[in-house]
């Protein structure tokens, strides 16, 4: 009898122990085990729209208020020249629109210009790229500023600029469109959004633009950046900034549209020129270059007069969070290969609502940079440089970031200017080719030029002035333009051609 | 003269009984004269002991010939009969008679020259002094019924004398005029043929005589017979054999003028026969009443033959055998006398659920409580909206309009079965016939009630104790996979949950009843339609339960039939296409989610860790420690208690509520990792909760079940467990108060009311509905009138991974509408009767870049905006509303075409589901009057009580024996007709009262219940 009882329960215990093992086998193996997964793809399609005629509209010369002597008259303070072009290689019907805002009797006509072609010529899609440049030179008003022509949007960002004393910006938008526009400005300062009267239901009627001083919707603010949204017709918007200190001129700029918010932003083709950030360090500077920064602006002529540090000469990376969240940023400024600077990378937290500008500090050497920045949260970007040293002082430039990186072929026009370069960046897994092949209209002596990619690394070619390139790449690449001359400084974006009308994939 | 006997003795497959019958044959005080006996191929030793029988003459004849035609067969070896006084003694293997039973019957004809047959008292042969069968006859209508039959024999019928009919076995009748009449008819070659036979002897003149004095055994049932009848033949087959042959004499006996009418009557009383036998649950014989009714309509010219046979000879009018028929007065006792036995039996029987006494009410009562609490928010409102819900289509016919086969509404629209749950959805909307929607807001507000309700009423199964009982319902109402899929929107996941309990209810004790059996199929049904991804696991389960499930193994095969009934079509549909396992996925709208990694799982979360373990380590400073851990250490109490139903002694059954839990753990892994439905750019899993629901449906049963094998000290554990996991579950449980659930309460509008308020005059008006995805692509889908509904969303275009020649053709008008383009968009529009587009915001998932999805948003409303063929209305809070004025001219209908009523397909699919889920609920809805009102003869009825109510060793059985509470439904054996009532006075005025009955039926004390 207990012999039997013994039986039974160690029957029990056994099988209790068997099954125990059992169970916890297959929950292990379902926690545990990397099973195989039925991951399928959504079905889709990438659909080319029918093609249409496209536009892209240059944004013009550069104004002056209160130029002609007055203090509110405006006036165009040059007429800028235009390279475009498109991948047949027949040039693009030219049109130009009204500035009402503008007395345009006398001076130079700096009208912005439209240029119009089909959207594809016998099935193929037709590329179109045009840039415009324009040196000044006239009183407070001082450098050279290259600007691509845009294609209208509804939504564009701008991070460029200032409203501080001796700090002008303004802000142009044109409507080449056959419709009334209503844009409603949003503006960004350095203590958060900025309420300003008169910014929303700004009227643009068809074919004109608008000069509207940013000082008189947010005066006094160091870091501005503006948002354009518009309904009814589409606008390109840019902003004209320049400096002034005290009676020295600090150079110009006409920046385009930067990148919408973003988890990850990427500034190409930063130039470090040494007569602004470093100014001791390069004795090869034109003269009047000098300008130490501890030396308080002491420079003679034209020299650039850096004030302290934190001032508006040192090359900075403006940041705005637009949402909620505090932004962790990880800013990344890689050195051009063959460069002479070298890169850097730091963490920086930037705070939700507010336009922070980041000065990099000294020892961001005279070189090219491309600075990445990977954010928690989506971000806007820009960075400044100036450049000292030519005969008319100090210029500045604002490097806008491209909305995205172009890939198969895109045009690149390179409007009149020194030193023209155009940076790439790879921010893929392997090498990529990059070919720049002319197309007309081309400057004597341009040829193709053939760069390879490596990934992260950024790297530069020199192009000839005055010419449209094909740019081809396998991989999809980040690029801008830059110019540097003694005391002339700009840059653009290269931004993917006819967005409005790429193909798109569809989901059912 | 001395009268000369032929004895015929047909045998098949008969050694067992032979012996004794050739024993008494030898033994007759009375010797026959002559012995023929008609062996019908015999694959055992019949012929062998036929053939040792002394001055026996053996024929062979094939064995497909009925007792009938045998006896026939013999009559042509016997020869022509000489005189008057040649009879014949029919006699089957097992009609072994008393040594003086020829003697007592030649003793009866010989005073008697008008008796031509007479029919000796057939004794059981098990027992002989049991009655098995004395005189037979038929009621008003024909239904034949025996006079007496399974009585103790105490001589209380031996006064009976004129009948209309005889059995065959033992049947004395006169040579001349057996082959005068020619016999048994051979249309009825099983069943009546002697009772026709009599009928044709009485319409010649001459007389049927009982000799109770002369006893011969009958096997009954279980008599060898022949190949039409024998011990072997299944209950089924006799109940239709005897169905057929009453309807051939029917057809035979009828005026010439009638039997046109009943002839077109067989087939439609056949099929309202068979409905009938579902309501009496018993199945198994309705097909053979649609056969029978077939087999007699199409006989060919046996009718006739035997109209013919009976006119030929007869010489009385019908009206001479009318008193011999049963009274109505007699059949209608026998009836009352079987339904008060049927009812003895059954309906005595205590429920054991004792919902009021052992604290069920309690139990829902909190339930109503704290689902008041939780969800007040939603209390008054119509409509819920979040995640996956939508609002059902606003009437009750457009709901059944959108199940079978037919027009869905994809794209711009295809040809297709609908989804199974289309039909839940059709019949929950039904409810509530006035909204139909407003079902979805009950099954929220009440969900926490139903479940405890589902929960408890399924622990009555397990365990008698109160405290236990309520323990399940609370952690059934606890699993976390519950409560998330409540606090997403889950629906389908919702309706899984409150009725896997009921399955496991029904399932339970599905092998002792059909009507527990059908309601099994029907909840498998649903539920597989709500949640085909526990269609697997159940399917196991239910295999599980047919390896155990003994001799009732048909009622547990049969379950999944109307599952199979139900995704039959959309089977088909998918195995076209390839692709089986998009039938395991979720219906309704796709939401995308992140499964669970299996740690997750393990705890019953279906989409991740709950953010509040986490949360509350740092709480009590252990921040940085994995929440996982700590829920391990929640849920561990509940697991440890399943699992001691391995080792303690008494909780072996919870061994079955581990093996479900690891099964629904399974499933919940793999469905996690079946990513088959697309939503935009999103590849969507299936929702692994409902399967965690079955796992914790298999633990919580498993430690009901330890916890009641446990005599003392069970209540510890049980709060432990119970504590444990209403730390884990609290903050989802509390997501509608906190505010953290999705579901809110809505208007049930899904489109901007700009275009509500359109589509109520124009409800064809289509909305192009355009989305960014993340990738930067964009998602296209055309609504049609108010927006889509739950009821119209079909996994043929969710699970689809290629594009159909509509969605290409919707793509290209998105595209080109969201681009600068110059596609000439007007006659698309016009031509799909598109009114609005509207642009809904990207849905982001986590930390996902949403540049590409904004410029693609800004690209598209730009070229919205552009476009002169529309005019943007302004925002809404679904997004971005543009409109087609030009639609304003087209017609405001979209031809949703073909119906599911349209297609010989779908009037195909419809009708078989219909069919198969008509006769389920037939068989389903419990009809206890009606069942006892069919009851069978007494000799069957004993052993089906017996089988069914006693002892049942695998079946699961409650701490007490009186936990049964289902009907013990199915009778055997032939059913009385409650449609053929009317009867004529009998000249025999003794009544066929069931005198002394076999009393195991209610008392089971001895026998010898003095009358």
């Amino acid at each position: 009898m207990t012999e039997h009882v013994r039986l039974r329960r160690g029957a029990r215990i056994g099988g209790g122990v068997l099954g125990l093992a059992l169970l916890g086998g297959v929950v292990a193996a379902g926690t545990m085990l990397p099973l195989p997964a039925v991951d399928r793809t959504p079905p889709s399609s990438l659909i080319t729209p029918e093609a249409t005629g496209q536009q892209r509209l240059c944004p013009g010369g550069l104004i002056g208020i209160g130029a002609g002597g007055s203090a509110t008259a405006t006036s165009f303070l040059a007429s800028p020249s235009a390279t475009a072009g498109t991948s047949t290689g027949e040039g693009p019907a030219v049109s130009r629109i009204e500035v009402p805002d503008v007395a345009s009797e006398g001076g130079p006509d700096g009208s912005p210009f439209v240029l119009a072609a089909p959207g594809a010529e016998s099935g193929e899609t037709l590329l179109l790229a045009g840039a415009q440049s324009q040196v000044v030179n006239a009183g407070e008003t001082v450098g050279f500023s290259a600007t691509a022509c845009a294609e209208t949007g509804s939504d564009t960002w701008l991070a460029a600029g200032s409203t501080v004393v001796g700090r002008t910006t303004i802000l142009l938008l044109s409507n080449p469109s056959a419709v009334t526009a209503t844009v409603d400005l949003t503006i960004f300062g350095e203590e958060g959004p900025v309420s300003a009267p008169g910014s929303a239901g700004i009227s643009i009627v068809a074919g004109a633009q608008r000069v509207i001083p940013l000082a008189g919707l947010a005066p006094d603010i160091a870091s501005p950046v503006v948002r354009v949204q518009s309904t009814g017709g589409q606008v390109v918007a840019a902003l004209q900034s320049s400096v002034v200190r005290g009676l020295e001129p600090g150079g110009v700029e006409l920046t385009g549209a930067t990148a919408g918010p973003g988890l990850t932003q990427v500034l190409p083709g930063l130039r470090v020129s040494a007569a602004a950030g470093d100014a001791t360090a390069d004795p090869a500077a034109p003269p009047a270059a000098g300008g130490d920064a501890a030396a308080g602006g002491a420079g003679a002529g034209a020299a650039p007069l850096p004030e302290s540090e934190g001032s508006d000469t040192e090359t900075a990376l403006r940041v705005f969070v637009p949402g909620d969240d505090d932004a962790v940023l990880t800013i990344g400024v890689r050195a051009e290969v063959g460069s002479a600077g070298t890169g850097l990378s730091f963490p920086f937290e930037a705070t939700a609502g507010r336009v922070t500008d980041i000065p990099f500090t000294e020892d961001l050497a005279e070189g090219l940079y491309t600075v990445t920045v990977e954010s928690s949260v989506p971000i806007v970007a820009s960075a400044r440089s100036s450049t000292g040293g030519g005969p008319t002082g100090i210029d500045l430039a604002w490097f806008a970031a491209p909305s995205g990186p172009v890939s198969d072929e895109t045009l690149v026009a390179v409007p009149q200017g020194p030193d023209p370069r155009v940076h790439l960046l790879n921010l893929g897994e392997s090498t990529t080719q990059a070919v720049l092949t002319p197309v007309a209209p081309a400057a004597p002596g341009a040829t193709e030029i053939v760069v390879d990619v490596p990934a992260g690394a950024p790297v530069s070619a020199q192009v000839t002035a005055g010419t449209v390139y094909r740019l081809a790449s396998a991989d999809p690449l980040f690029g801008s333009v830059t110019f540097l001359g003694d005391g002339q400084l700009s840059a653009f974006p290269i931004n993917p051609g006819n967005p409005s009308a790429s193909p798109l994939r569809v989901y059912p | 003269m001395r009268p000369r006997v032929t004895a015929i003795l047909v045998a098949h497959d008969a050694a067992s009984h032979l012996p004794r019958t050739l024993e008494a044959l030898a033994a007759q005080t009375r010797p026959v004269d002559r012995l023929i006996a008609v062996d019908l191929e015999s694959a055992d030793s019949s012929a062998d002991l036929l053939a040792s029988f002394p001055s026996v003459q053996v024929l062979s004849a094939p064995r497909t010939l009925s007792f009938g035609a045998a006896i026939e067969a013999a009559v042509r070896v016997a020869g022509q009969p000489e005189s008057d006084n040649e009879w014949l003694w029919l006699l089957a293997a097992d009609n072994a008679p008393d040594p003086d039973a020829l003697a007592a019957l030649l003793g009866a004809v010989e005073v008697a020259p008008s008796v031509a047959v007479a029919g000796p008292k057939q004794m059981s042969w098990d027992d002989p002094a049991y009655i098995h069968e004395f005189g037979e006859t038929i009621t008003t209508l024909g239904a034949s019924v025996p006079i007496i039959d399974g009585e103790l024999d105490q001589a209380q019928h031996d006064n009976l004398s004129d009948v209309l009919a005889v059995a065959a076995g033992g049947m004395l009748v006169r040579h001349r005029l057996w082959r005068q009449l020619g016999g048994f008819d051979p249309g009825l070659p099983a069943v009546d043929d002697a009772l026709d036979f009599c009928v044709r002897v009485r319409l010649a003149g001459h007389r049927v005589q009982l000799v109770p004095s002369a006893r011969i055994a009958s096997a009954g049932e279980r008599a060898p017979g022949t190949a039409h009848l024998g011990a072997r033949t299944p209950r089924r087959r006799r109940v239709r054999l005897a169905r057929t042959a009453q309807l051939h004499r029917r057809l035979a006996y009828a005026p010439a003028v009638m039997v046109v009418v009943h002839w077109l009557s067989l087939l439609p009383l056949g099929v309202l026969r068979a409905l009938l036998q579902m309501i009496r649950k018993h199945p198994t014989a309705a097909p053979g009443e649609v056969r029978a009714a077939l087999a007699v309509a199409f006989s060919g010219r046996s009718v006739s033959a035997a109209r013919r046979r009976i006119a030929d000879h007869r010489i009385v009018g019908w009206s001479a055998i009318a008193p011999l028929r049963q009274p109505l007065t007699a059949g209608r006792r026998r009836r009352m006398l079987a339904r008060e036995q049927y009812r003895a039996a059954h309906a005595v029987r205590s429920h054991g659920i004792a919902f009021f006494s052992t604290g069920g009410a309690w139990v829902v009562l909190g339930g109503i409580v704290l689902a008041a609490v939780l969800f007040a928010p939603l209390l008054g409102t119509t409509a819920v909206r979040g995640g996956p819900l939508l609002p059902l289509s606003p009437t009750v016919q457009e709901l059944w309009s959108h199940v079978g086969y037919g027009y869905r509404d994809t794209a711009i629209g295809l040809v297709g079965p609908a989804d199974p749950f289309a039909a839940l959805l059709a019949v929950l909307g039904t409810l509530t016939f006035w909204e139909p929607s407003s079902i979805v807001v009950y099954l929220f507000l009440s969900a926490l009630p139903l479940a405890a309700l589902g929960a408890w009423f399924t622990a009555t199964r397990l365990t008698a104790r109160p405290w236990l009982r309520a323990l399940a319902a609370l952690l059934w109402v606890l699993a976390p996979s519950f409560l998330v899929a409540l606090q997403t929107g889950r629906l389908s996941a919702v309706l899984a949950h409150l009725m896997l309990p009921w399955l496991f209810f029904a399932g339970l004790v599905a092998s002792r009843s059909w009507s527990a059996s059908a309601a099994t199929a029907l909840l498998f049904a649903a539920i597989g339609a709500a949640a085909p991804s526990l269609i697997p696991p159940l399917l196991v389960v239910w295999l599980l339960a047919l390896a155990a499930g003994g001799r009732r193994f048909l009622r547990i095969l049969l379950v999944p039939v109307p599952l199979a009934a139900l995704f039959a079509p959309l089977a088909w549909f998918h195995a076209t296409r390839g692709d089986w396992l998009a039938l395991l996925a979720d219906p309704g709208v796709p939401t995308a989610f992140r499964p669970g990694n299996g740690w997750s799982l393990a705890l019953g979360y279906p989409a991740g860790m709950p953010a509040h373990l986490a949360d509350l380590l740092s709480g009590v400073g252990l921040g940085g420690a994995d929440g996982a851990v700590l829920g391990t250490v929640l849920i561990a109490p509940l697991v440890l208690v399943a699992l001691a139903a391995l080792v303690l002694p008494g909780a072996g059954r919870g061994i079955v509520g581990l093996v479900i839990a690891v099964l629904g753990f399974a499933a919940a892994v793999l469905a996690s990792r079946l990513f088959v439905s697309f939503t935009g750019s999103d590849a969507v899993a299936v929702w692994p909760g409902a399967a965690l629901s079955l796992a914790w449906l298999g633990l919580v049963g498993a430690a009901v079940l330890t916890l009641g094998a446990v005599r003392r000290g069970a209540v510890a554990p049980a709060l432990v467990a119970a504590a444990g996991v209403l730390v884990l579950v609290l903050p989802v449980l509390l997501a509608p108060v906190l505010g953290t659930s999705v579901v809110r309460a809505s208007d049930g509008r899904t489109l901007p009311a700009f275009v509500t308020a359109e589509a109520v005059a124009r409800p064809g008006i289509g909305t192009l509905v355009l989305r960014p995805t993340r990738d930067g692509g964009l998602a296209a889908e055309l609504q049609r009138g108010s927006g889509d509904t739950l009821d119209e969303q079909t996994t043929l275009a969710h699970t689809a991974t290629e594009e159909g020649a509509g969605d290409r053709r919707l793509g290209f008008l998105a595209v080109n509408l969201g681009s600068r383009s110059g596609f000439d968009a007007s006659p698309e529009l016009d031509d799909l009767r598109i009114g609005f587009v509207l642009l809904e915001p990207t849905s982001l998932t986590g930390r996902s870049d949403p540049r590409e999805a904004d410029q693609v948003e800004a690209r598209v409303s730009a070229a919205l905006d552009e476009n002169p063929l529309l005019t943007r209305v302004g925002d809404t809070t679904s997004g971005v509303l543009w409109r087609y004025p030009a639609a304003d001219e087209l017609p405001g209908t979209w031809p949703e075409e073909p119906g599911n009523t349209d297609t010989p397909i779908g009037v195909g699919v419809l009708a078989v589901q219909a069919l198969v889920f008509g006769l389920t609920l037939l068989l389903a809805i419990p009809t206890g009057g009606l069942a006892a009102s069919g009851r069978p003869l007494p000799e069957v009825r004993r052993r089906t009580v017996d089988a069914d109510t006693r002892a049942d060793d695998d079946a699961p059985r409650g701490d007490d024996d009186s936990v049964l509470d289902v009907y013990v439904d199915e009778p055997t054996g032939q059913a009385l007709e409650p449609e053929e009532i009317g009867d004529i006075p009998q000249v025999d005025d003794v009544p066929p009262v069931l005198g002394v009955q076999r009393p195991e039926v209610t008392s089971g004390t001895g026998r010898g219940n003095d009358d």
